[in-house]
């Protein structure tokens, strides 16, 4: 038997066209299921691609830069927030970065208790957080906490002052020039009373630092913990259009050369942000079970489509194969008639899915009142983003193609099993 | 002598009704002449259908030989020695039933969604001619059928007749060597279904194609050349006529 002729397969499109337009209901509503499908999908990914790519902004931006240089061991016992592993001399490795162009900002991370006293607070109170000691002048080049003032102004170097989150300046009613008191440690263990006035309000687009950090002077952080010049990271930022996708590599060798006997080591991007990428994975695997279930739903959809038209057709199909239209012939038919659904509810998605896209990208969904609700320490704002998700706009209606196509063939399998004659009967 | 166009010797085939087996054809042996014009004749389950079935090969012989124009046509008991020789012997009953073979079915079985000309068209376009050869000679089947003007319609917008026309001309058209046609006037009325067989005469007149037809209906069996009667899967009787 020689192969398939363009005048066949030209015959075979137009009959598959033809046979779709017999039953325009359940044609419509196995497309219309597909289309959804499709939409729905793109639509999700390009949601769930835009909380993850403003998070990993968010934490580059806020949290962690591009890298940081920290003392060996200390990121991975950084929950205990300990004094104890430091980066010591910081001021001469500040000035190595700098010569090399590395824009670079120290911190000094601690825990600390902050008490509010009635008047001029609405209520007495007290908190557990994370205070975090911040250069002034250094701290932009890396981070755009000073970007985000809603209220006063940023910090200043050598001033008793602190700034609130704007979710927990609102809990306790805290305005800028209010004082407050924080309980804390030095690095000796001794404890520590600070009297500080409330510098501004900051509001980031990180959602638990609005909640649960504050931020004061570096210098005052370290008089009063008694650090000396020691900081606990150096956060640095290197030139990348994307967070992680900078070369540490200098970095590196800077604080290996800033003291051979001193066990620093550069953290990347990734290697701070692990946590985060963990749920992010665990966020695309329930992607890939939704894609899963869409995924059924179309293919049941089209597979009883395609039983009913087999069913429907039995006596027809055998016409066709007492004509001498052979297996492969007829598969091709009803592979035509699947990847036209496909084709047609894939094209209808991608403008559904596009169209969901464009809202998300644009405006967005707010989820501010949930998150609050929810107390999350995801770092992304309330307002939930869309991306323009090329992969899956162009992947998912070829995957409903495919998809449509081999669930097309499914019931040919039976028919072709039972006698022409058989068929010619109805039986 | 002339060779003969259907060669059926010790033809024996039996299936399964629900549980219950079905002796349908005992020991058939018959020839048929190209210039036949054949009925098969008999009560029902007395073996016509399963006789066309397998000349038409869409149904294969428990046992006996069977030659289509001289082809082989192989019997269920000369069991193939490998899935190659299986795929070959289906490959082969393909490409007799596409090229030497046209169909009438008791039903039309029109596609109901192409148009006569389209639902005639689909025996050709099996043959790999061009598009234009196609339509030609669709077409002009059509009129040969006397369905000038009635090309464009779909089956819903044609009578019973007007239908198994179309059917006749989907038969023809790849001026097969054999038509076979399985009670071709049975969902007809009378005056139809004459106007069919005076119509399947003419052209195997004009043509010289084999025909072979089953039917019980002695009004159709008396315009035959030949006429065959079956009862109980075996031939009983034979008469051959001179065709008016």
């Amino acid at each position: 038997m020689t192969g398939l002729r363009w005048g066949e397969i030209s015959f075979l499109a137009r009959l598959a066209g033809k046979n779709l337009t017999r039953y325009r209901r359940r044609t419509a509503i196995t497309t219309g299921a597909v289309a959804l499908g499709v939409g729905i999908f793109i639509a999700m990914t390009s949601l769930l691609q835009g909380i993850r790519s403003e998070s990993e902004r968010n934490l580059a931006r806020y949290v962690t830069g591009s890298a940081a240089i920290a003392s060996r061991g200390y990121w991975d016992d950084r929950s205990r927030r300990s004094l104890d592993r430091l980066v010591g001399n910081t001021s001469a490795l500040l000035e190595k970065l700098e010569k090399n162009a590395i824009a670079a900002a120290p911190r000094v991370s601690f825990r600390g208790e902050l008490i509010v006293h009635y008047d001029p607070y609405p209520e007495e109170g007290s908190l557990f957080l994370d205070f975090c000691g911040i250069d002034p002048r250094k701290d932009p080049a890396v981070f755009h906490l000073d970007r985000t003032i809603r209220d006063g102004r940023f910090l200043r170097a050598g001033e008793p002052e602190i700034l609130l989150g704007s979710w927990l300046a609102d809990q306790l009613g805290a305005k800028p020039g209010f004082p407050v008191t924080v309980i804390t440690r030095t690095r000796q263990g001794f404890h520590q009373l600070l009297d500080l006035e409330v510098a501004g309000i900051f509001d980031t687009p990180h959602p638990g630092l609005n909640r649960s950090t504050v931020y004061l002077p570096l210098d005052q952080v370290q008089e009063d913990l008694e650090l000396g010049e020691a900081v606990t990271m150096i956060h640095i930022a290197l030139d990348e259009a994307l967070p992680g996708r900078g070369d540490p590599t200098q970095a590196a060798q800077l604080a290996g050369e800033h003291s051979p006997g001193e066990p620093l080591e550069v953290l990347t991007f990734h290697e701070m942000t692990r946590e985060f990428s963990r749920a992010f994975d665990m966020q695309d695997s329930m992607l890939n079970a939704i894609l899963l279930l869409l995924g059924l739903i179309a293919a049941v959809g089209i597979t009883n489509t395609m039983v009913m038209a087999v069913l429907e057709r039995e006596e027809e199909i055998a016409m066709m194969q007492a004509l001498g239209m052979n297996h492969r012939e007829l598969r091709l038919l009803f592979a035509l008639e699947g990847s036209t659904i496909g084709a047609i509810g894939g094209l209808v998605g991608l403008v559904i899915g596009a169209g969901l896209s464009w809202y998300l990208v644009t405006w967005g969904i707010d989820y501010t009142p949930l998150l609050e609700d929810l107390k999350s320490d995801y770092p992304f704002s309330g307002v939930l983003q869309g991306v323009w998700s090329v992969p899956a706009l162009a992947g998912t209606p070829l995957g409903a193609i495919c998809l449509a196509t081999t669930v097309a063939l499914l019931p040919l399998g039976r028919m072709f099993s039972l006698p022409i004659t058989d068929l010619l009967r109805g039986t | 002598m002339t060779p003969a166009m259907i060669e059926i010797t010790d033809l024996h085939k039996s299936y399964h009704n629900g549980a219950t087996p079905v002796q349908a054809l005992r020991g058939i042996t018959l020839s048929i002449r190209p210039s036949d014009f054949l009925a098969l004749a008999g009560p029902s389950g007395s073996g016509k259908t399963t006789l066309l079935n397998i000349i038409g090969c869409i149904d294969q012989a428990d046992r006996g030989e069977l030659t289509l124009a001289g082809i082989p046509i192989p019997s269920r008991n000369a069991r193939p020695e490998s899935r190659r020789q299986a795929r070959e012997i289906t490959r082969q009953q393909v490409a007799v039933r596409r090229k030497k073979i046209g169909f009438i079915f008791q039903n039309f079985n029109l596609i109901p969604v192409l148009t006569a000309q389209e639902n005639v068209a689909i025996a050709l376009t099996l043959l790999n001619l061009s598009p234009e050869e196609v339509f030609h000679r669709s077409r002009e089947i059509l009129g040969e059928v006397g369905l000038e003007g009635l090309e464009n319609r779909r089956p819903g917008e044609l009578s019973g007749g007007q239908q198994q026309r179309v059917a006749v001309a989907r038969a023809l058209v790849k001026n097969p060597l054999i038509v076979v046609a399985d009670e071709p006037t049975a969902n007809l009325d009378s005056e139809t279904g004459a106007s069919i067989l005076n119509l399947m005469r003419e052209i195997h007149q004009r043509r010289g194609t084999t025909f072979v037809f089953s039917t019980h209906d002695p009004r159709v069996m008396d315009r035959a050349s030949r006429l065959c009667l079956l009862r109980d899967g075996t031939l009983q009787e034979e008469q051959e006529r001179v065709l008016l």
